[in-house]
């Protein structure tokens, strides 16, 4: 793969790096050209007051820093609900942030002239139909040229998984579920669920309160639960320590965290036998044994077999999951990156009158 | 149609779909069918009709710009510097890890020294700085393949026994804690790794009482106590294969930057940072301060990267190896 490739022109022109890069609700990650690969948290945190300024010695905190210094910070996690939320100059500001971390550690230091960047950027589906040419204003001055994609259709690129397959991204803040039927896929062959990542992390909190209600336990640390020990079907016991009146106990959180895990599956079913349904019939079998799951929140143990045995009602199918899904869209990305031609990268940045 | 026309029809789409994006001005927008409609010229009887929609839309935008309360901190999280959470970087866990068993998942660094404790310094260069550099680094490099966790990720104090529990409540399968070395002026400058054990070796007992000198929070019998059980426990060994990998890794790689560079092998030494933990753990010494040349590369990030990628490399054929051997014995 050619590290970082050079323009000819009559005047210097700056070498140009393609990326792909992957904005997510919870994860953020980059994949470039030159093989740098990097992860970042979606957290973007400003020092509450003097105080913490002082004591952080940074006018701004991205990725896990800023989530683990979070009572010294404003902290805003952009893409919260799949959507940058607009007018709100601090969401704004902190995409740019997290992409600006992410080229950061993309692009080696010290090396002059800066590269041009050639982004291809994959967001979810929510965030693709309400808020492109927001981001895209919010992109300008860090990215040269930029192309604007749905996280599924990245992932699916990425994959070589164009034709009669459906892609199930289970993200934090949404569900995003499309159709690839060997063409660029429109309104109709995607959909969008708020039942995500962040509604288990919701529900669990909610049951582990109700079940122990003398136990202190915060939405962060459910999460970090989830994380580690999340099922549907046969799993557990989840057996974790939590502070009961001060005391740390050992609490069984077994049947909470499945109940909040399994509340993701009726309406994915729902959702994916609906778009099954619209396929052409003489397609359907074919998508039906192509379904891949990603996203953070797809590895939930068992729940792509839960998904697999739900496609028995239209007469089976099959769900391949996605093992390593924090880079799976950065990588689509920048495999389309790569196949984008130089004059439609100049068209797209020419088009904007910002080359 | 083939894989490859189907690829360029695609990302002919994807730009036709930017470009239509590109051209649309804002208010004028057809997001169902990506048209673009041309502005029309607006009468001065529109703007009278228009005053009060522009009134709501006034309301609207006021509404939206209102300063939003600050949101309340969702966890009290008390001496926040002084006891780092650990949080992990990495993916969570695979839905099927028996089919793709993978014995390390968990890994904490730990940048030596930090806080008043710059370790050895030359040439306005510390080891505290220098090893959290590379600790970033190699997070950065692991973080795809596992959840990886740091003691400190700032200049910070970290007493040494904080950095072991730290490890063990993230039930760490490896810890690596990372070192700049100073040597007498008459050694040549090399890589060596540490893993907890006696020694005899006068000048290794020295580096290991440098090392020591954050030493709070244990008291002799603790150390005693601590130190008779871990030299019999079976974790020695994996410390030793996990060194031995990582010592492997440094060299090899490194020497292609420096060909004066020393092997100087995997030791064992009583690291006090080593004690307490509770899973295969290694102290690597990655290069040295006393080493003119060493400092002037030690000032090149790409080396800083190559350290940070021989350390990485270590500690994945460490895993390989625990792979294997998981397969081994299950088959």
């Amino acid at each position: 793969m050619v590290a970082i490739t050079t323009q000819t022109a009559v005047t210097p022109e700056p070498p140009v790096l393609k990326v792909g890069i992957d904005l997510g609700t919870s994860r953020s990650s980059i994949s470039a050209a030159n093989g740098e690969r990097h992860m970042v948290r979606s957290y973007v945190g400003w020092p509450r007051d003097m105080v913490a300024r002082k004591v952080l010695r940074r006018e701004v905190l991205v990725g896990i820093e800023a989530l683990e210094k979070r009572p010294m910070l404003e902290l805003r996690r952009p893409l919260e609900r799949g959507l940058i939320k607009e007018g709100s100059a601090r969401d704004e500001q902190a995409v740019r942030e997290i992409v600006r971390r992410l080229l950061d550690l993309a692009v080696p230091q010290g090396r002059d002239p800066k590269p041009a960047i050639h982004a291809v950027v994959g967001v979810p589906a929510e965030t693709l139909r309400v808020n492109r040419q927001n981001l895209r204003r919010i992109l300008d001055g860090q990215i040269a040229s930029t192309m604007i994609v749905s996280e599924p259709f990245a992932v699916a690129y990425g994959l070589d998984a164009l034709v009669h397959t459906m892609v199930v991204d289970v993200g934090a803040g949404t569900t995003d579920l499309c159709i690839l039927m060997g063409r660029f896929p429109t309104e109709s062959d995607q959909r969008t669920l708020n039942v995500a990542g962040d509604a288990v992390d919701d529900h669990l909190h909610a049951r582990i309160e109700e079940r122990f209600p003398d136990a202190s336990v915060s939405i962060h640390m459910a999460r970090a639960w989830k994380e580690k020990y999340s099922f549907v079907g046969g799993g557990g016991p989840v057996v974790v320590d939590a502070p009961v009146n001060g005391r740390p106990t050992r609490i069984d959180i077994t049947e909470p965290m499945r109940t909040a895990c399994e509340s993701l599956l009726e309406p994915l079913r729902e959702t994916m036998l609906d778009l099954i349904a619209r396929v052409e019939p003489e397609y359907q079998s074919r998508v039906r044994n192509n379904v891949i799951l990603t996203g953070g929140s797809g590895l939930i143990r068992g729940l792509g077999a839960a998904l697999q045995s739900s496609l028995g009602e239209l007469g089976g199918g099959r769900v391949r999951v996605v093992k390593d899904p924090v880079f799976v869209g950065s990588d689509g990305g920048l495999t389309l990156a790569n196949d984008v031609r130089d004059e439609d990268w100049r068209r797209l940045a020419g088009s904007r009158g910002t080359q | 149609m083939s894989g490859r026309n189907l690829k360029r029809d695609l990302v002919e789409a994807a730009v036709r779909d930017n470009e239509v994006l590109d051209r649309r001005p804002g208010p004028h927008d057809d997001s169902n069918t990506g048209r673009v409609r041309r502005p029309r010229r607006i009468s001065p009887w529109s703007l009278l009709l228009l005053l009060p929609v522009a009134a709501i839309a006034a309301l609207g935008y006021l509404e939206l710009n209102r300063p939003e309360p600050d949101p309340l901190p969702e966890v009290e999280v008390d001496g926040l510097l002084q006891t780092p959470e650990v949080r992990f970087t990495g993916p969570p866990e695979a839905v099927d890890p028996g089919v793709f068993p993978l014995p390390v998942e968990r890994i904490v660094l730990d940048p030596g020294h930090g806080g008043s404790s710059p370790g050895t310094a030359a040439a306005g260069l510390t080891e505290k700085a220098l090893a959290l550099d590379i600790a970033y680094r190699l997070r950065n490099l692991l973080a795809d393949r596992y959840r990886v966790a740091m003691t400190r990720e700032a200049d910070m104090n970290v007493a040494l026994d904080r950095r072991t529990l730290i490890a063990n409540r993230a039930g760490a399968d490896v810890f690596v804690s990372i070192h700049v070395n100073w040597l007498p002026a008459n050694r040549a400058c090399g890589v060596e790794t540490y893993y907890l054990g006696p020694t005899d070796d006068p000048e290794l007992s020295a580096l290991a009482e440098r090392e020591n000198s954050e030493a709070q929070g244990y008291s002799l019998g603790d150390l005693r106590r601590l130190l008779d059980g871990v030299y019999a426990q079976a974790r020695q060994d994996d410390s030793r294969a996990l060194a031995t990998a990582i010592q492997h890794s440094l060299f090899g790689r490194l020497r292609a930057e420096n060909p004066d560079l020393k092997d100087r092998g995997v030791k064992s030494a009583p690291f006090v940072v080593l004690i307490g933990a509770e899973m295969p753990a290694v102290l690597a010494e990655v290069s040295c301060l006393s080493d003119a040349g060493e400092v002037r590369r030690l000032r090149d990030e790409s080396y800083l990267q190559s350290i940070a990628e021989a350390l990485d490399a270590g500690i994945q054929s460490y895993a390989e190896s625990r792979l294997l051997k998981a397969k081994l014995s299950g088959a």
